[in-house]
């Protein structure tokens, strides 16, 4: 008789390309690819389209001829708060008009007593209320300072010099709010993407134990090779679409300049978020890969999955909750260090810097965790998955023989 | 020659086998029969290794049967396995594969298998749009496409229509005689297995209670004798020694006859009484041969 020989390296390639095949075939998976690039692309053009409204529009501002000299401080004011302002002469009924047909956005006129007054839409824009005020109580203050034999230009330079001097403790961070954002849509497709991967797993399980090929393909492999290839097929694939959905959103946000931040810095983050998603998934997919072997029907792989389903999303929370406000504090860095909940806090938590030696010891630790859930789901999976029927008890697949 | 020794496997408080013990020789169709439940599928799963045995163990040539000599077996189980959205050329490429035949063979075997078993139109369509006997017809493809050197077939045979199942009949002699592959399957349909097989195993209660070619099998089930004598009485097999009533229909007997006892006297005692009109030995089909080795009330056939 001829003697076969299949290397488990081979039969682990066999069962991998088989799993990845597989994916791209179906539509189902074609279709969540294609809806994750695009809630991240859309993601980016929103913040893009938000970032225009309140950064560059200028507002337009009608003032009538009776005070046609609060111009010059009405656009100066503005300016020291970073509103754009320009202004045009206007009778009051032209005015009037043209605010409510929108070529304007507000039209200053002479208030009651010495004050001014505010027309506008249905709401005063971009703050164009406070800078009102300031220059209406600068014009009375100065009328004050004048009544009492005062020189307006010095008391101005005086109140200038007794500006509050900020000493900053620690350094000026200028990207705090990207880094938020950052973090925060690399927590929201970190676990997303966890929670799809780990179904696909599961799902790629029970369907071999339901439609009983296990059986014929554990007559030619060992069960451990089948596991390996199916846990790592569904990796591959899954990394692809994450790489895929990363490029795409970072493409879009330089493309579009959303962030204002070094292509280094952006860099570190997607690739500590690919790390953490491949030993978060190899954590979680091994441990639903045992979870499913216990079940012989579709229906029943989410009561078994819930428990991690559940670690996952309480991870993401606990994240967005504590995390953006002291990504570097106590809890944050002790929360991030255990294993089951590292995947998704670390790569969060490196949005802002992590000290290296953290990221190492997270890493050191999730990979130790790894290697001993491979031996356990190794375990569960070889007793469970030709036991089919009722659903197997996890106490009888650990304890059995064999 | 595969060696089934002496396996045993229960199940909590369930007796699957019971010392279970065959062997099929090169070149030879061994039938595997008996009633649900009598340990026929367990036994081939402990064969292939997705079951383990409590005792006793399954040899190849004369050593412990591995993973090895498995990839060289050719297995179509019970409940049947195929992934239901892949296509018929993929999964029998796959399964080739992974019973170690080289990538550049796969292409050939597979499209062999598609042709011989008349599914190669259906080769780019998902086994899900296959009817059922279709389905059946790439499992056996799935056994055949990496050209095992033994087969083990549970129920190769139930879901296929008269020409699959002589398809499938042809094909199995066929790696018998031609390729001196030991073939072992079982099946209910014992007129298809008395015709095609070398030798039989009756199974009953985890055990083998006969096992030899069907002839072997007849000649060791108890004589039967029929006879046509209108002019006998109620009671004229009386006085012969060895002699019992098996039946009765009208004027024709059916006797059952111990070893010891003579047909000849039979006869003349039927002549002394009137004329007789027909005396035949009877030879029993299989199927009457398993009645009587699995008993009454166990007859799942």
């Amino acid at each position: 008789m001829r003697e076969v020989h299949l290397a488990p390296s081979e039969a682990i390639g066999l069962i991998a390309s088989r799993e990845i095949q597989a994916r791209l075939r179906s539509k189902a998976f074609r279709v969540i690819t294609a809806v994750l690039v695009l809630a991240v692309v859309g993601l980016v053009l929103v913040f893009h389209v938000l970032g225009h409204r309140t950064h560059t529009a200028t507002e337009r501002v009608g003032v009538t001829a009776a005070i046609a000299a609060y111009q010059g401080p009405l656009v100066a004011a503005g300016q020291t708060i970073g509103q754009p302002i320009v202004t045009s002469v206007v009778d009051r009924d032209a005015g009037e008009r043209r605010v409510r047909e929108g070529s304007l956005d507000a039209l200053l006129v002479p208030g009651p007593a010495a004050g001014l007054g505010l027309v506008v839409g249905s709401a005063a824009p971009n703050g164009l209320e406070a800078i009102a005020s300031a220059v209406s109580r600068q014009g009375a203050l100065n009328r004050q300072v004048v009544s009492l034999g005062g020189d307006p230009g010095a008391v101005d330079r005086t109140v200038a010099a007794a500006s509050v001097v900020v000493q900053r403790l620690e350094p000026v961070d200028p990207h705090r709010t990207a880094r938020i954002g950052m973090s925060s849509v690399v927590g929201v497709l970190s676990y997303i993407m966890l929670l799809i991967s780990i179904q696909l797993t599961g799902q790629g399980v029970v369907e071999e134990k339901a439609n009983r090929i296990v059986e014929l393909l554990l007559a030619t492999i060992r069960p451990w090779e089948l596991l390996a290839g199916k846990v790592l097929g569904v990796g591959v694939v899954t990394i692809a679409q994450v790489a895929l959905v990363a490029a795409l959103g970072v493409g879009a946000a330089v493309a579009t300049g959303v962030l204002h931040m070094s292509v280094a810095v952006v860099t570190g983050v997607v690739g500590w978020a690919l790390l953490w998603y491949l030993l978060g998934y190899f954590l979680y997919a091994l441990v639903i890969a045992a979870a499913a072997s216990l079940v012989s029907r579709q229906e029943d792989l989410a009561s078994v999955a819930t428990p991690v389903t559940v670690v996952i999303i309480a991870a993401y929370l606990i994240g967005q909750t504590i995390v953006p406000a002291n990504p570097n504090g106590t809890t944050a860095t002790v929360l991030s260090m255990i294993p089951f909940l590292s995947p998704v806090l670390m790569p969060m938590r490196a949005a802002y810097d992590v000290p290296g030696w953290q990221m190492a010891a997270a890493a050191a630790l999730t990979l130790v965790t790894i290697g001993l859930t491979a031996r356990l789901a190794g375990r569960v999976y070889r007793r469970a998955v030709l036991l089919t029927g009722k659903r197997v008890s996890l106490r009888a697949a650990l304890a059995g023989a064999g | 020659m595969l060696e089934v020794a002496g396996l045993s496997k229960r199940y909590g408080d369930v007796v699957a086998l019971s010392e279970m013990t065959f062997d099929v020789r090169r070149g030879e169709l061994f039938g595997f029969v008996g009633a649900n439940g009598a340990g026929k599928t367990t036994t081939m799963r402990i064969i292939m290794g997705v079951m383990a045995a409590d005792a006793g163990e399954v040899r190849w040539a004369g050593a412990p049967i591995d993973l090895g000599v498995r990839r060289r077996i050719g297995y179509m189980p019970e409940e049947r396995g195929l992934y239901p959205r892949m296509t018929v050329d993929a999964q029998l490429r796959y399964f080739a594969r992974l019973h170690g035949l080289p990538a550049s063979d796969v292409g050939a075997a597979a499209l062999l298998w598609m042709v011989r078993l008349g599914i190669a139109r259906r080769a780019g369509d998902d086994v899900l749009a296959l009817s059922l006997g279709n389905q059946q017809r790439v499992q056996l493809a799935a056994a055949l496409v990496h050209d095992p050197d033994i087969l083990v077939l549970d129920e190769p045979f139930s879901g296929l229509d008269p020409v699959a199942v002589e398809v499938m009949g042809t094909v199995l002699s066929e790696r018998a005689q031609e390729r001196g592959s030991p073939v072992l399957f079982s099946s209910h349909q014992l007129d298809l297995v008395e015709r095609l097989c070398d030798r039989v195993g009756i199974v009953r209660n985890g055990r083998v209670v006969a096992c030899g070619t069907v002839d072997e099998l007849r000649r060791r089930g108890p004589a039967r004798l029929a006879i046509d004598a209108p002019g006998v009485g109620d009671d004229w097999t009386m006085q012969l020694p060895g002699v019992s009533v098996h039946s009765r229909t009208g004027t024709r007997w059916v006797l059952g006859l111990t070893d010891d006892a003579d047909d000849q006297k039979v006869l003349d005692a039927a002549l002394s009484e009137g004329p007789v009109r027909e005396f035949t030995r009877l030879v029993p089909s299989l199927a009457e041969l398993f009645r009587d080795a699995v008993g009454d009330g166990e007859v799942g056939v």
